[in-house]
């Protein structure tokens, strides 16, 4: 069953037109039934995680435009893999385009405000545009150490 | 506060913006003591409690340049 309603889809398609650069958005979770075939602890840390609903909404989302490109990332068959990209936590979901350098994460299921935080980024990230003014562009080019920025959120 | 993180890392290659959804990692909830949210930490430093732009968290972020001096 899909978890995006029909007026979703439509409105996604309609705002999505307006890209103008690919977005290649990561997900990176755990394949829950490939646990169970190899005789792993059925219980446990994220065992009851949301992945297959991550999977399945970002795989929603991006059939709705051509410039968004999904690649998955199976935390059990590829634990290395998972780790460099998401770290510790999962699911987690990454996103890249030509106009972002820094690193861009979301960790849980992105639902209620946080779609709406989602489609934004998406929309943001596909611009192709820088997200600063010039002048703030400069005083961010001063950063000498890395910034870790966390920032919690509920479904709300 | 999230789409603003996402901005500014989307600036910077020495920025990364994770965004957690608090309930689905009751751990890190837990160790940040996340009271109400959008909470946002930079580098662990003092969280800055709310929605109260970009402009503030970009603030905390060019202040970890002096901080190591």
């Amino acid at each position: 069953m899909p978890l995006l309603g029909e007026e979703d889809t439509k409105y996604l398609r309609e705002s999505f037109a307006e890209l103008r650069a690919d977005v290649r958005v990561t997900v990176v979770a755990r394949e829950r039934s490939r646990l169970v075939l190899v005789g792993a602890e059925p219980s446990g840390d994220g065992a009851e995680d949301a992945s297959a609903e991550v999977k399945q909404v970002i795989d929603e989302v991006a059939a709705t435009s051509e410039r968004i490109k999904v690649t998955h990332v199976d935390a059990a068959a590829d634990a290395e893999g998972a780790q460099k990209l998401a770290g510790a936590h999962l699911p987690a979901i990454v996103f890249a385009a030509d106009n972002a350098k820094g690193t861009l994460r979301y960790f849980g299921l992105p639902a209620g405000y946080e779609m709406s935080t989602l489609i934004a980024t998406l929309m943001d990230l596909g611009s192709g545009e820088a997200m600063v003014p010039p002048e703030v562009a400069d005083e961010l080019a001063k950063l000498t150490d890395p910034v870790h920025v966390q920032v919690f959120v509920t479904p709300g | 506060m999230a789409r603003a993180a996402y901005q500014l890392a989307m600036s910077s290659d020495k920025i990364t913006a994770d965004v957690f959804e608090a309930q689905e990692f009751p751990e890190l909830a837990q160790r940040y003591q996340v009271r109400g949210v959008p909470m946002t930490l930079v580098n662990e430093g003092l969280p800055i409690m709310g929605n109260v732009g970009g402009g503030r968290l970009l603030q905390s972020i060019l202040a970890t340049r002096s901080s190591g001096a």
